[in-house]
């Protein structure tokens, strides 16, 4: 509860001024537009970014430093993730970046993290997540892709590996990707989580099936994957066998905190800003009400991550009750979605590409809208977020 | 301005014991209790013998009396004139200060007004008689919790000149006082003023410096109100899940259904939430701009917001509350309907929704009109 020192706050003040001055001197012209036009940017764009992060060495801060982290207070790191957002970067890949980088740190083999983290840190090796199914959503546990052993040379078992059957869906970004972690099944006994491992499967592997799914937005964010007799080497599994729920759980414990979207918030406030501007709603009543009231959830939302953090730092076990974050930041972002495009008005509707109105608008609005409903789906949807506070908080 | 802060212990000692006193019925007078326990002087100054406690504290007290939903005047009577005389400058007349800890002298403010926003505040008028006297006239407006106070800081301004505070004694020729009763059965008074003298202002400024006098005051008596209505909110919540564990229907608890889990989980996260940002806006130190990158994180713009966000919130709260509980939260005997009654009125008592959103949003959208030309952001 205490406030931070003086000299902390001076030091954070410095570091923000520093990144602000580094993201508008080297965040390619062309990235920044896209950002700013609310496009979703080209892997090239986005790897050549993740670059340039790297070589300051601020791709992966909140890595263990052996990887290349830098070991920032997490108020730091809220810092850069603002000042990030703020100035136009793009949002990183996190799961690349927040969740199967620190699951190999800590629960990767020596081979795995060798191989994997130097070439993640670089930036340029892409990763995408294959958790959901088409019957595995909300109910991740009833999935049904397929791991089988099977062996070429039964006189050496190196040559062991899994034979995967089966499909994903709702894999972002799955066409960018070189990489993928996996949940498949391994057993079918016991309770429908014991028999599930964690497996690393390149995509380029032959059997392997990528078919972009055109979202509402009109761009191709989701992805399904087949898998058809791929075959993934022992040794790309993370953990035991049948073991693999336990660290798909563990990944999601990584970055709770930065699930707020606090920056990600802050990057809207400013677009709803921009557009009342735009359109001389400054002075008009029911914008100024509406931000108000959005100002005053966020401010409480910055609040409530402030507290969680001071609890962390103190060396508290945080608890369930940090499912309030994803669920209040999430919404929060679609509500100033919807007060950009309520603003905009006509501005709004009009297609991306088919301007007939005054080109500088914000003419993605209703995308970038749409885009974010996903928000409160991804990761754990809102309703399995309240089930999560009822049950654990709540005692209910 | 030197505060006395209370370390962890002192702080945990004072949630305990305030727990402990409050939920016994408040069937005496509890003031000069409240007076031994310490509680009024934690808003006084220390060159009037007060603690002059960090606000934070103050809030954790109040946050325990609303919860027990205490009768007492503490906002009105404690917090408020506390805050007024903690101004540099203040004084009171001989050996009154010593009564107002001790809980013998009870003195109100007109600084809060039902129904209406801490800003603009109503001044009287005050001029100087030929004998160099102070002669006030006026009416104050509808001030909840003062009807049995001895007196009351009224703010009052010369034409075109400086403003004070004067303390004016309900029993001064020139007094009349009107009292109602409000919704939760509290009451509110107006002191309607015709030439009533007055003795010298126990605080005085100049006609431009009186929003900065007032505003560390105001933000004091806001936060200390949303402790009180934040401590009122928690425990209605407790109520309503302690009932919904309790109430069968179609065979099982009610709480074990799920539209009724998640709408149980709203709301506590929406206290959460307003705590978390009331707290931040009592710990802030005035004018410190935390949180850097963002651009209208000072002292009031919080204290605005959380002032918002926990009307809003308390609001939410007794609806929801009433309408899981179902026809028993329409019972005026029931535990819950006090609960219900007051955070209705605490709603709604300084400004609605609408009047506290646009002051929010004059905080914060200023800026924006002073630099049009500069980006964003």
């Amino acid at each position: 509860m205490n406030e931070p020192q003086d000299d902390s706050v001076v030091d954070l003040q410095a570091f923000a001024l520093q990144v602000r001055q580094f993201v508008r001197t080297h965040l390619p012209v062309d990235l920044r537009e896209t950002v700013r036009s609310g496009r979703p940017p080209e892997r090239e764009q986005l790897v050549r970014w993740n670059e340039i992060l790297a070589a300051a060495g601020w791709l992966v801060p909140h890595w263990p430093s052996q990887w290349g982290g830098q070991g920032w207070p997490v108020a730091q790191q809220m810092v850069f993730d603002e000042e990030m957002c703020l100035n136009d970067a793009p949002e990183l890949n996190s799961v690349t970046f927040d969740m199967i980088g620190p699951v190999l740190a800590r629960s990767g083999s020596p081979w795995q993290q060798q191989t994997f983290l130097p070439a993640i840190a670089s930036g340029r090796q892409w990763w995408c997540q294959g958790y959901s199914e088409p019957n595995a959503g909300s109910d991740l546990a009833s999935l049904r892709t397929r791991a089988v052993r099977g062996n070429n040379d039964n006189n050496n078992s190196d040559n062991d590996f899994y034979l995967v059957n089966g499909s994903k869906i709702w894999t972002s970004y799955a066409q960018y990707a070189d990489w993928m972690f996996c949940l498949v099944r391994t057993s079918t006994e016991g309770k429908p989580q014991s028999g599930i491992s964690f497996l690393l499967i390149n995509m380029h592997s032959p059997g392997v099936t990528v078919r972009p799914i055109r979202g509402i937005h009109g761009w191709d964010v989701f992805c399904e994957v087949f898998l058809d007799d791929v075959r993934v080497p022992l040794h790309h599994r993370v953990g035991q066998e049948n073991e693999g729920w336990a660290i798909a759980k563990s990944l999601l414990e990584f970055e709770r905190l930065k699930l707020a979207r606090i920056g990600e918030n802050k990057r809207r406030r400013a677009r709803a800003l921009a557009a009342a501007q735009q359109v001389g709603a400054l002075g008009q009543a029911s914008f100024r009400r509406r931000y108000a009231i959005l100002q005053a959830r966020l401010l409480a939302l910055e609040a409530n991550a402030l507290r969680f953090i001071a609890r962390s730092q103190a060396g508290e076990k945080i608890g369930a009750e940090v499912s309030m974050l994803k669920m209040r930041g999430s919404r929060l972002i679609q509500q100033w979605e919807e007060l950009i495009v309520d603003t905009l008005g006509a501005h709004a509707l009009v297609n991306a590409g088919d301007m007939v109105l005054n080109t500088n608008f914000d003419t993605n609005a209703s995308a970038c809208r749409f885009l974010a409903r996903g928000y409160t789906i991804a990761g754990g949807s809102s309703e399995i977020q309240h089930n999560v506070i009822a049950k654990q908080v709540l005692g209910l | 301005m030197s505060m006395n802060s209370f370390n962890h212990e002192e702080r945990t000692m004072l949630v305990e014991n305030a727990a402990r006193l409050l939920a016994q019925p408040a069937d005496y007078d509890r003031w000069s209790t409240f007076g031994e326990m310490g509680w009024l002087a934690m808003a006084m100054p220390q060159h009037m013998g007060g603690l002059q406690s960090d606000l934070f504290d103050i809030c954790l007290l109040c946050e325990q009396m609303g919860r027990e939903l205490a009768p007492e005047p503490y906002l009105a009577c404690a917090v408020l004139p506390g805050a007024c005389l903690a101004q540099a400058g203040a004084q009171m007349p001989n050996g009154l200060a010593d009564e107002l800890t001790t809980g013998a002298y009870q003195l109100s403010t007109s600084l809060f007004n039902l129904g209406q926003p801490v800003w603009p505040q109503i001044v009287l008028c005050v001029a100087q008689d030929a004998e160099q006297v102070w002669v006030l006239n006026g009416e104050t407006g509808l001030v909840p919790q003062a009807s049995r106070a001895k007196a009351m800081l009224v703010l009052a301004q010369r034409p075109n000149d400086g403003a004070g505070l004067f303390v004016v004694d309900f029993n001064a020729q020139g007094v009349t006082k009107e009292q109602c009763t409000l919704i939760d059965g509290s009451t509110a008074v107006r002191l309607r003023l015709e030439s009533v003298r007055c003795t010298v202002p126990v605080l005085q400024c100049d006609a431009g410096q009186m929003q900065a006098m007032l505003a560390p005051v105001l933000r004091a008596g806001v936060l200390a109100h949303c402790a009180f209505t934040l401590g009122t909110m928690a425990k209605a919540l407790e109520i309503t899940q302690v009932y919904l564990n309790q109430r069968k229907q179609f065979g099982q608890a009610i709480a074990s259904y799920q539209t009724i889990q998640h709408r149980l989980v709203d709301l506590f996260v929406d206290i959460e939430e307003a705590r978390a940002l009331s707290w931040q806006a009592a710990l802030a130190q005035p004018d410190a701009h935390r949180n850097v990158g963002s651009h209208c994180n000072t002292t009031d713009t919080l204290c605005s917001a959380a002032l918002a966000l926990v009307s809003e919130t308390a609001a939410h709260v007794w609806q929801e509350a009433l309408q899981m509980h179902g026809a028993i939260g329409m019972t005026d005997e029931y535990l819950l309907g006090g609960y219900v009654k007051h955070l209705a009125l605490a709603s709604r008592c300084l400004g609605n929704h609408d009047q506290q959103l646009e002051h929010l949003a004059n905080l914060c959208l200023a800026s924006h009109y002073e630099n049009k030309d500069e980006p964003i952001a």
